[in-house]
């Protein structure tokens, strides 16, 4: 257990440290991904979170020169590996436990219905800025993996969304979320810790 | 409509949320232990003591423990377990245990009985407690018998788990004549949406002698279109389709 500790430590860590790093110096930035879930999830349930290792941070592209300035000083190191930009936690680091870069306003992928989040759409978290939920789930509905359709799924299943939240998304992304709807399964009901959510 | 309450985020509260977990695991494991019950983990958390044999940083938690036991050790379990004190309640079909009733179903220890079905339309049943082995002290089941409980199950949550087993490369698709024909497909579908890290993906296509994403995709299309087989000595990630686009960004 102490290695599972150790690991969900290094995360805290790494994201604490991009946070620190990124407000010092200025820069406009947003967790989003696993964290980002995790983030929300937490406030509602913490039992409910999956840590993973995976720390991704949106920012502006054109930000990109000034974040790899303060993350070199910082103690990451800048990579761009397969059209993919990333900061190692240091030279004995890999790209697993690197924090991974989002660019705002753009399509991580060529063929996306719809491009990532703007830096601005962000809440301030314990010490860091996280992604707003609704730009989060809309996110998670363009990249649409099975990781993000498990991250759908325990936001549905903590009621931080719902059905009436469909019709926020494009038409293409409203197929998607009646997917997630679809497959829900609630589990099994009689949560009786459930105090924090009610059905109105 | 729901409506969520949100209460303050506390990264050392999301952390004793994963002590919590592990310390309903071990209540039951050590009992089981002590009194020469046989068990093993499975599950989400069987899925995480496989990574985490081979590959910490990667593990995945989650909030549930499943047990695999026999049926016919029923009555000493919860004589075992409730004996500590701990709330038994049956709750649609599934047998759990937690420190207290208040606890929800999502965290509670449930458990599976070897050799049956969990859903009556599941294709295959549970496996036996034979197909299990130490992992840190604990029984865990064995990987065959983990990923065909997972292919067995087949929700979002199993195919996750499956690409985690995937990427510390515990499995690959060389395992897929392990398992019933029945499923080829659901394998494929693993296997088809893997996305490797860059770092890997880059290394794999400068060793097979590659410059770049092009020549890859020139490559497989002459293969196909000429039978040549070397196409099946690549790794198994360059050798399929669009698999430049399959790299993970984040």
């Amino acid at each position: 257990m102490d290695r599972v500790i150790r690991a969900v430590e290094k995360v805290q860590k790494r994201v604490q440290r991009t946070a620190a790093i990124l407000d010092r110096a200025g820069i406009p930035y947003a967790i989003v991904g696993g964290n980002a879930v995790g983030y929300w999830v937490a406030q509602v349930r913490e039992s409910a979170v999956r840590f993973t290792r995976d720390v991704d941070v949106l920012i502006a592209r054109s930000d990109l020169e000034a974040v790899q300035m303060a993350m070199e000083v910082g103690g990451f190191k800048y990579r761009h590996v397969a059209r993919i930009d990333c900061f190692l936690d240091g030279p004995e680091s890999s790209f697993e436990d690197a924090v991974h870069v989002i660019f705002a306003s753009e399509k991580v992928h060529e063929n996306d219905l719809s491009p990532a989040a703007d830096v601005t759409d962000s809440v301030p978290g314990n010490g860091f800025r996280v992604l707003s939920l609704e730009p989060l789930v809309r996110m998670k509905l363009t990249a649409f993996r099975i990781k993000d359709q498990t991250h759908l799924d325990d936001l549905l299943q903590i009621g931080l969304i719902d059905s009436s939240w469909k019709e926020r998304f494009s038409p293409e992304l409203q197929i998607r979320y009646q997917q997630i709807l679809d497959q829900f399964e609630p589990h099994l009901g009689n949560d009786h810790d459930f105090t924090g959510v009610s059905e109105s | 409509m729901t409506v969520a309450v949100l209460h303050d985020f506390s990264w050392q509260r999301m952390i004793n949320a994963v002590e919590a977990v592990d310390r309903r695991q071990t209540h039951c494991v050590e009992a089981f232990q002590r009194n020469g019950i046989a068990y093993a983990i499975v599950g989400g958390r069987a899925a995480m003591a496989w990574v985490d044999s081979i590959e910490p940083s990667a593990i995945r938690t989650t909030p549930n423990v499943d047990l695999l036991v026999e049926r016919s050790d029923l009555d000493q379990i919860i004589e075992l377990i409730c004996g500590g004190g701990w709330a038994y309640e049956v709750i649609n079909g599934w047998h759990t245990f937690a420190e207290s009733p208040t606890i929800s179903i999502r965290r509670r220890v449930r458990l599976l009985f070897a050799n049956e079905s969990v859903r009556p339309s599941d294709l295959l049943r549970t496996p036996s407690l034979s197909e299990s082995c130490w992992l840190n002290d604990v029984r865990v089941v064995d990987l065959d018998a983990l990923i065909r409980m997972k292919l067995t199950a087949f929700r979002t949550i199993d195919r996750v788990h499956l690409d985690d087993l995937l990427s510390v490369q515990l499995f690959d698709p060389s395992w897929t004549h392990r398992f019933p024909t029945e499923f080829t497909s659901r394998q494929a579908q693993v296997f088809d949406a893997h996305e490797v890290w860059p770092d890997v993906y880059v290394e794999a296509l400068a060793a097979a002698g590659f410059q770049s994403d092009q020549e890859l995709v020139e490559f497989q299309t002459f293969c196909r279109q000429s039978g040549d087989q070397r196409l099946d000595t690549l790794p198994w990630f360059l050798a399929r389709e669009n698999a430049h686009e399959k790299v993970r960004v984040a």
